[in-house]
């Protein structure tokens, strides 16, 4: 067990937990604010990177990322005013199922557009390559860069939200709704405006994140499961939660898999299960997350 | 308005002449039983996560049939399609469906072993014969061989032993294994450890759902095999080999896998990552025989330039090894005879070169190793490299058939 190898593991670790940071604001974002669980979040990375690889064959990386932002957001607009709204005053069971319903029509309309052959999701030329970072360990740029972007992304967010004259209106929408609302506040657009915030945010993770996985119908499940995952760690709303939560769940998830599978069929399991062990700990102990009281 | 007599009115010489005429028609009905065509039943996983393979084997199925002008062993052929959607429960419902609906004569397809598996029993009892295009799971190629079970694409043991042989041929020293941690990767791994003849280093088995590779590679690299088999069927296919690129390995870890780690279907998406990948196949656009030359030139054209893959050249195969079958069998459709001309077919010519049946009914054929390179137009091809003669595999010794 070298110390080189757990450096890189630990580097895997922070990196992967950053990969679902990215993904994760999103979610935290909405159904902090807005108390609504999304589960058609992972449909908005996908389409997100959908998107974007289509036009980006065509036109270019710049305006293909453009065309993923854009697209995300503007499928979120329709969905927010066409869908959420009825679901926003309904319990949490008739949100999930609605916005199940809607990930499985995602689904399906990606395969009609696009078919099933995996989609073409080109990584830049100049991050294909990989930096020396720890001795003789070189590690890959493109994965740094997306942590950069993570990194860059949660910044963002949080001046957006406590240095901002939006971001104070979102604040006290998600604390007292009606009272906003009597105070004059457009609170209808404004739950759009954070909708389209979260989908936007969703679909840049799923642009930077496509040319490391598979882009095809679906791919955004499985990630969805673990920002669900992270979004319980850390508490719903709460930005600190979501980076913690999720830094915490890419480093245990990661060396569990990376020591844990050298014990046979046995540990992989063990190692799949760690990070449930850890959100189900959590919910016994404090229910609300970590950093929300 | 004058309303019509009512039955008992009629006239008692009308009422029996119509009896009559009914009577006839259902007497003649009888007599001949109208099923002089051929009918075939094609069952795949044409949605969900193998969709993409069923469509593929439906593919290379449609073209055999168009090549034989639609009809099957010179015969007039309706066909029946199914889709199993890779799920055992759904396969043996459509199964009764072709059955009892479709009055099938054969099955062909079957993409998954699970489906395999799930309509050997169902289709034993009902007599029908099954054509398994792709599917080659070890237990009906051991103990549950069965005489209604053929297996014209391969058993599933020989892509892991042709590359295993071919590594051992090529004097690799080591090698570290990673897969998809279900059945058919855990017998794939074996397979390449009995065709390499010794155990591997290391392995590394990750979970279906898993997105990211880091840490197994990190663990290949710090292991220093002198080369890595992968086993990443379907879309797992791109991640992997983005991500094995990405590690930055390529040279010190060379990368042996299977045909579909980087078939026609995955590597537009997989681009300059899966250069140089050496995997076993089936099939090679490069083997020559005037079928394969025509095969391969009609799916280009009807596929936007995009060559075949194992899946349609399997499916392709399997049809025309039915038809071989039925012209030698001069048209009979009773499992007995049609059975028999199925394991003794003399006219069958494979597009994958020299083709024989086992005992137990599993192909034996040739497997190709070929490696993925770019031509001088920009295009990524499989360039063959070497033939692994004659793949049979290790149960033909367990199965009680002949």
């Amino acid at each position: 067990m070298s110390l080189i190898l757990l450096v890189e593991q630990l580097l895997n670790g922070l990196q992967f937990g950053l990969m679902l940071f990215l993904l994760s604001i999103g979610v935290t974002l909405i159904f902090g604010v807005m108390g609504l669980v999304n589960i058609a979040h992972g449909s908005l990375f996908m389409l997100g990177a959908y998107f974007g690889f289509s036009v980006g064959e065509r036109w270019g990386p710049v305006l293909g990322f453009a065309a993923g932002l854009a697209g995300a957001a503007a499928v979120a607009a329709a969905v927010e005013f066409l869908v959420m709204r009825r679901l926003y005053r309904r319990s949490h069971l008739d949100q999930v199922l609605g916005t199940f319903g809607l990930m499985l029509v995602c689904n399906e309309l990606v395969v009609i557009f696009w078919g099933r052959e995996p989609l073409l999701a080109a990584m830049p030329e100049w991050l294909s390559g990989s930096v020396p970072v720890f001795g003789e360990l070189r590690y890959p740029a493109y994965r740094l860069a997306i942590s950069a972007v993570a990194v860059l992304a949660g910044l963002g967010v949080y001046l957006l939200l406590s240095r901002t004259r939006v971001g104070m209106l979102v604040r006290a929408g998600a604390d007292n709704r009606t009272m906003v609302e009597a105070l004059g506040v457009n609170i209808d657009a404004l739950f759009t405006a954070v909708f389209v915030l979260g989908a936007a945010l969703a679909a840049l993770a799923g642009l930077m994140m496509g040319p490391l996985i598979t882009v095809e119908a679906g791919v955004g499940e499985p990630l969805l499961i673990l920002a669900l995952a992270v979004i319980i760690i850390g508490g719903a709303g709460s930005l600190k939660g979501c980076m913690v939560a999720s830094l915490l769940i890419g480093v245990v998830d990661t060396l569990a898999r990376a020591y844990l599978s050298a014990f046979g069929g046995g540990g992989r399991a063990v190692a799949g299960m760690v990070v449930y062990w850890l959100m189900l700990t959590v919910l016994l102990v404090r229910p609300r997350g970590l950093f929300v009281r | 308005m004058r309303l019509p007599l009512p039955p008992e009115q009629h006239p008692a010489s009308r009422r029996s002449g119509r009896a009559l005429l009914a009577l006839t028609c259902v007497a003649a009905a009888t007599a001949f039983p109208a099923q002089a065509e051929l009918r075939i039943g094609f069952m795949g996983p044409m949605s969900g996560p193998l969709g993409v393979t069923g469509q593929e084997l439906r593919r290379g199925f449609d073209l055999a049939l168009e090549h034989l002008g639609g009809r099957v062993g010179g015969q007039d052929t309706i066909v029946s399609y199914a889709n199993d959607q890779g799920n055992s429960t759904v396969a043996v419902s459509e199964l009764s469906r072709l059955l009892e609906k479709d009055r099938i004569d054969v099955l062909i397809g079957v993409a998954a072993s699970n489906v395999a598996m799930a309509i050997a029993q169902p289709s034993a009892k009902a007599g029908l014969t099954v054509l398994l295009a792709h599917a080659g799971p070890n237990e009906l190629a051991g103990k549950g061989c069965a005489e209604n079970i053929f297996g014209i694409g391969h058993q599933n043991e020989q892509f892991g032993e042709a590359i295993g042989r071919y590594m051992k041929q090529a004097g690799v020293k080591s090698v570290f294994a990673m897969g998809l941690d279900f059945q058919a990767g855990w017998d794939i791994v074996e397979a390449v450890q009995y065709g390499y003849g010794a155990p591997v280093a290391g392995k590394a088995f990750t979970a279906m759902s898993q997105v990211d590779f880091a840490p197994e590679l990190a663990r290949v690299r710090d292991a220093k095999p002198a080369a890595l088999f992968a086993f990443y069927p379907g879309s797992a296919a791109v991640a992997f080999v983005r991500q094995y690129a990405g590690a930055g390995i390529k040279q010190q870890v060379p990368l042996y896998s299977v045909g579909a780690i980087a078939d026609s279907l995955v590597i537009r998406a997989q681009g300059d990552a899966a250069l140089g990948v050496i995997s076993a196949n089936t099939w090679n656009a490069a083997v020559r025989n005037p079928q394969n030359e025509r095969f391969t030139a009609e799916f280009k054209l009807k596929n936007g330039g995009r060559e075949p893959t194992t899946f349609s050249a399997q499916a392709y195969d399997t049809v025309m090894y039915l038809d071989a079958a039925l012209r030698q069998a001069q048209g009979a459709k009773d499992a007995k005879t049609l059975r028999a001309a199925l394991r003794d077919n003399k006219g069958f010519k494979s597009i994958r070169g020299p083709f024989k049946l086992n005992s137990n009914q599993f192909a034996i054929q040739n497997m190709v190793i070929q490696q993925v390179e770019k031509d001088d137009k920009g295009a990524y091809q499989q360039k063959l490299l070497a033939t692994i003669p004659a793949v049979a595999d290790r149960f033909a010794a367990e199965c009680t058939l002949k």
